[in-house]
């Protein structure tokens, strides 16, 4: 956390290791969806580290609860996609029924 | 969200590639590094990979990286014997586990074509050998591009578009030809019966994402 943060909670800048666009940018746009959050950003201090900073400023509510609140909204939509997905490829399979692929015989 | 999707499948779904190679003979025209790198690049069926564990995470093997969790052993012996150039291809590659095989890209309609017989490792002429050891192991496509199982992955946004029923009340034949000619792609089209517009996704150009509008129907 940055200095002078210490007592006011609402703001916080959080750094993630091991993490690139891929979290980062879908992280930014579901807390970019909470009407708690009143700015939110995040940015790459270098590209050959793998650092993330993600920036949360909210209107009073501690920014680390609107973090992982938004993570969890991230992880539903995942699950979401991934139920639908699956069942749409098994439909897909009872519909058309194909040959196996030989992908793998000789 | 969407181009997170893209991300992970491009660069962190795990595959199986060849990452070790000990060479015993080659005398064939390309350097032992030069093989080694195509070996690395052949695309292996990896249904395994995500039960396999990574090398480096593997707790069963004595530290080389070689035991059965956590690798699958290949092996490649050729020498020409003939005056006719031979190709050794992906499918000389024999694996000790049947599950994880070079990917077999022949076409079921059997015509005879040039990929029948594999992707060409090198070419050998009489007396050249090639005899070598590999290992495979479990990687992702941010270590080396040889691990990523996509080729291309790509994903367009679809535009709503909605029409303005009772808008379309109002207007005349002739204000509703000149929406239809206004926009560069063919999208609208007019049943000169009915003088309903219908509109098709298919003339939409989703690149720019607009067209340009007859500035009397900019409402819609």
């Amino acid at each position: 956390m940055e200095h002078g943060t210490f007592t006011d909670h609402s703001s916080a800048t959080f750094s993630l290791t091991e993490e690139d666009h891929t979290l980062a940018n879908a992280v930014r746009f579901t807390l970019n969806q909470d009407p708690r959050v009143t700015f939110c950003g995040y940015s790459i201090p270098h590209p050959s580290d793998a650092r993330v900073n993600i920036r949360v400023q909210t209107t009073g509510d501690p920014a680390r609860e609107v973090l992982k609140d938004a993570c969890q909204d991230l992880m539903l939509m995942c699950r979401h996609v991934r139920s639908t997905f699956d069942k749409a490829v098994d439909e897909f399979k009872i519909s058309n029924p194909v040959e196996e692929m030989n992908i793998g015989k000789k | 969200m969407a181009n997170a999707l893209r991300r992970v499948m491009i660069a962190e779904v795990p595959t199986i590639a060849i990452d070790l190679v000990e060479i015993e003979v080659n005398s064939s025209v390309l350097n032992d590094e030069f093989i080694a790198h195509r070996l690395g690049l052949i695309p292996l069926t990896s249904e395994r990979a995500m039960s396999m564990r990574f090398s480096r995470d593997c707790d069963a093997c004595d530290g080389d990286g070689q035991c059965e969790f956590c690798s699958v052993e290949f092996h490649l012996r050729a020498k020409c014997m003939t005056d006719q150039t031979l190709d050794v291809t992906s499918k000389d590659l024999y694996s000790s586990d049947h599950t994880v095989v070079p990917v077999d890209f022949t076409e079921s309609a059997g015509y005879d074509s040039p990929e029948q017989r594999g992707i060409i490792i090198v070419k050998l002429r009489r007396g050249q050998e090639l005899r070598l050891r590999a290992i495979a192991r479990k990687g992702i496509g941010k270590d080396h591009a040889k691990w990523s199982p996509a080729a291309t992955v790509t994903f367009m946004y679809e535009p709503e578009i909605y029409i303005n029923e009772d808008m379309m009340e109002t207007l005349t034949l002739e204000e509703k030809m000149n929406l239809v000619e206004s926009s560069p792609t063919k999208v609208f089209d007019i049943d000169p019966n009915t003088q309903q517009g219908s509109w098709c996704f298919a003339g939409v150009d989703v690149e720019s994402g607009s067209w340009l509008w007859d500035p009397l129907f900019s409402s819609f």
